[in-house]
């Protein structure tokens, strides 16, 4: 029963696929019922000019251009995904009127199936169009202290840190302990079995670390009776979570061959913006000539950075060296810059006083079993799962997650509709008006 | 030729005797030092002890380094770097001097007779490689006029080992010198033997062409002489005149066969070099030209043969440097219309393809 059930079910997608291209049109039309008008036009746009670009590239390839695709290729796989599903839903409708009872009810179940895939992936959509973190996919560092107060702080803090150790463990990233420094005279708290933490750095080494857990960062507080506490009272103490970007020594931030042609990487450096100056003889050259001069001076527009080099009679080798030394000089500075940001990011945004009570994201309840996320609003019981860093908590981080990225949207939107609103009428807007 | 200033000879002469020597054919003081330094260079490479030979560690290391006048090995090279002063101040190539030039990963032997590989060869070369680069796997490659050798063991220095490349000249002492070449590089570890042929063989010559064409070829390059009677009096530096070979630079009237009307005298190996392409019918084909004029001459020789080429471009000397604000990156030429000019510097090289 369930088998047949499944192969019908697959039929039936067969017969939902987007081979109709007039089904696609026809099924755009209702789009906007899963996402905003605006930013399905922005996405649009986006993907015409992928496919401009894309199509460009295969004719003529060409660095520049081949990174613009790189960014907005994010934002055409969604948009297409969405605009399968989208189609889908179009021929399934379609199907709902089938004279056969049979096929109109496996239809009346797919569609089911298939809305539900449709709001994740118009989510997705929008998601992909909010900027990206200039961080996301840098690895990233953690760090716990306690909130002011007493000791039952520093003992949270270390459940804190072992929550988020083990629910690395758990799926699988990779970690380290960069620093993990217990209060003097601290003493293990009996029955939770916890240290009294001052402070703890935990580096998490994946690619795209950061995105996953800058949601963390914040006051999380703690309501629960210390073990330490005769009376049985219950204490509200606060920890207090950093989360940083990270920058490691690893050979993709290394100057070689690879990171210079990738345009991601620091060391990449747009040939247009360098300005090259031969000691070039004057006179006519080639064959006329047998000079010997061979000096090449760089100089990076942008950034003002020269290189020069005369070491090699071959102005070929002078040339290629230069510009291994310009790189690596200007990867350095990118690297320098990129330090002080991130120092500007814990200085402003996470900064020691800015951490709050006030700015509490999260409170662990022990005596109602229960931990909710203030900016999600999401509450969920089973807290012992939350603290051994379950699925549970995996649960609470990808909502506040979706807070985050849904708080981009509406900025998103936001943005959309007053451009949209200053095209409507130009003579509003003097700057718009020139075209 | 401005005369060089007494005062500046006066202060090269404080800093060094050799420099001042080597100043007139340098002709400034930037130049100057490099060149002595790369004379130095050279000396010292040739006078280090071998380093398997066994002289004993404790061999006073303090007496090598204190050289006494007329005495020891600081002298020696003393006066070699002296020697080498004198002849290149009288006028001789530093290349001829030092009997070598490097050329990409590879370090060529110059020798009289042979012409001296150009920085713009090196440059055209290197990029030619680099657009070949995703198909050359089993290409063939002929270079005609190959001189040194130096476009023809460049490109299979850097093209990997499926390529085959074969290199003719006119001249035997350019042959002997390629072949030479090519074993010098093979022995620095920069390239592998196989793969590389150089014979002797006349351009104008008819047998040639039809025994190349008995295998197919992909590529066709040549730097052939390029400089007019006038341009070789008037343009060419004295060293050039005096010291490289006149055969190698000015197309010389004899055993050309008839001469098409329409051809100047500096353009007849061209004129020749498209009737080789007609018959070997390469993908791509790039020659050095002496100028952008020259360069648009060649791309009207090929629309008035009607030849059908789905790219021609004309490359400057350094075909990927971006161009100034003076430099047009594109010339119109009659019978085609626009043709791209890629790079910076003067125009040098004309570049077709056929795609497939
Ligand atoms: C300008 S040099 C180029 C040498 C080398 N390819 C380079 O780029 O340095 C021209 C070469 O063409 C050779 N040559 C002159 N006339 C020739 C002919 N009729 N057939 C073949 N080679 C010839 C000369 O001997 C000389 O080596």
């Amino acid at each position: 029963m369930l088998t047949t059930q499944w192969v019908c079910r697959r039929c039936i997608r067969e017969l939902a696929r987007p081979w109709n291209r007039q089904f696609l049109r026809s099924a755009s039309t209702d789009a906007t019922k899963n996402i905003p008008t605006a930013l399905l036009r922005r996405a649009q746009g986006i993907a015409a000019e992928h496919d401009k670009l894309a199509a460009a590239l295969e004719a003529d390839f060409d660095t520049k251009t081949a990174k613009r695709v790189g960014e907005l290729s994010r934002v055409t796989a969604a948009l297409r995904e969405w605009e399968a599903a989208q189609s889908s839903v179009g021929e399934l409708t379609a199907l709902l009127k089938s004279p056969d009872k049979e096929m109109q009810q496996m239809a009346h179940d797919e569609l089911a199936l298939t809305n539900g895939k449709l709001e994740t992936l118009a989510n997705a959509l929008s998601a992909s169009l909010t900027p990206r973190d200039p961080f996301a996919d840098m690895p990233c560092l953690i760090e716990i202290r306690p909130g002011p107060g007493g000791m039952e702080g520093r003992y949270f803090a270390d459940a804190i840190f072992r929550m988020y150790r083990q629910y690395c463990t758990r799926v699988g990233i990779p970690n380290k302990i960069l620093k993990y420094e217990v209060a003097e005279g601290g003493e293990s708290s009996g029955g939770a079995n916890e240290s009294p933490l001052q402070e703890a750095v935990i580096e998490v080494l994946e690619a795209g670390a950061y995105d996953k857990f800058r949601s963390e960062a914040g006051m999380h507080r703690v309501q629960r009776v210390p073990s330490t506490e005769k009376s049985g009272r219950t204490h509200t103490s606060a920890v207090a979570v950093w989360v940083l970007p990270s920058f490691p020594e690893n050979e993709n931030d290394m100057p070689n061959e690879t990171s210079f042609n990738d345009p991601n990487s620091i060391f990449y450096v747009n040939p247009q913006e360098v300005r090259e100056e031969k000691m070039r003889a004057s006179g006519a050259g080639g064959q006329h000539v047998n000079k010997t001069e061979s000096a090449i001076r760089l100089t990076h527009e942008p950034t003002g950075i020269s290189v020069s080099m005369q070491d090699s009679r071959s102005q070929h080798r002078n040339r290629e060296a230069a510009w291994t030394l310009l790189r690596s000089r200007i990867g350095q500075r990118r690297r320098e810059e990129r330090e002080e940001q991130a120092i500007a990011l814990r200085n402003s945004v996470l900064s020691k006083d800015k951490i709050t009570r006030a700015d509490k994201i999260r409170t662990y309840n022990y005596s109602q079993d229960r931990c909710t996320d203030h900016r999600s609003a999401l509450d969920v019981h089973n807290l012992p799962d939350v603290l051994e860093g379950g699925e549970t908590l995996g649960r609470i981080m990808d909502s506040a997650k979706e807070w985050l990225i849904s708080r981009d949207v509406e900025a998103l939107i936001a943005e959309e509709e007053a451009l949209a609103a200053a095209d409507a009428n130009p003579g509003k807007n003097g700057k718009k008006a020139k075209k | 030729m401005p005369r060089i200033p007494r005062a500046l000879l006066r202060a090269a002469h404080r800093i060094s005797p050799h420099l001042a020597a080597l100043l007139p054919a340098c002709r400034d003081l930037a130049s100057a030092r490099n060149e002595l330094r790369w004379i130095r260079e050279h000396v010292l490479r040739l006078h280090r002890p071998h380093p398997l030979s066994a002289s004993p560690p404790s061999s006073s290391p303090r007496k090598k380094r204190t050289p006494k006048a007329g005495h020891g090995h600081g002298s020696t090279i003393e006066a070699a770097v002296s020697r080498l002063c004198r002849r290149r101040a009288a006028g001789t190539p530093l290349q001829y001097v030092l009997g070598s030039q490097p050329f990409g990963p590879l370090d060529l032997a110059c020798r009289r007779g042979v012409l001296i590989p150009r920085p713009e060869t090196e440059a055209w070369a290197a990029h030619l490689a680099a657009i070949m680069r995703p198909g050359a796997v089993a290409a063939r490659v002929v270079d005609v006029c190959s001189g040194t050798g130096c476009v023809a063991l460049l490109l299979r220095a850097l093209l990997g080992s499926g390529l085959r490349v074969m290199g003719f000249d006119v001249e035997p002492r350019a042959v002997a010198l390629a072949r030479a070449n090519r074993e010098r590089n093979v022995k620095m570890g920069v390239l592998l033997r196989e793969g590389v042929r150089f014979e002797r063989a006349d351009v104008f010559e008819r047998g040639w062409v039809e025994r190349l064409a008995e295998r197919p070829v992909d590529v066709l390059v040549s730097n052939p002489p390029y400089i007019s009677v006038r341009g070789f009096n008037r343009d060419t530096g004295r060293s050039v005149r005096n010291f490289e070979p006149r055969r190698a630079l000015v197309p010389s009237p004899d055993g050309v066969g008839e001469r098409p009307a329409d051809c100047a005298p500096e353009d007849v190996f061209y004129a020749r070099l498209l009737d080789v392409a007609a018959t070997l019918r390469p993908k791509i084909v790039v020659f050095e030209v002496g100028d952008l004029d020259q360069a648009v001459r060649v791309v009207e020789m090929t629309t008035r043969r009607r030849e059908r080429w789905d790219e021609v471009e004309i490359w400057r000397d350094w075909p990927d440097m971006r161009p100034d604000e003076e430099e047009a990156q594109v010339v119109q030429v009659e019978g085609r219309g626009d043709v791209p000019v890629r790079g910076s510097g003067h125009g040098r090289v004309v570049f077709l393809r056929r795609l497939p």
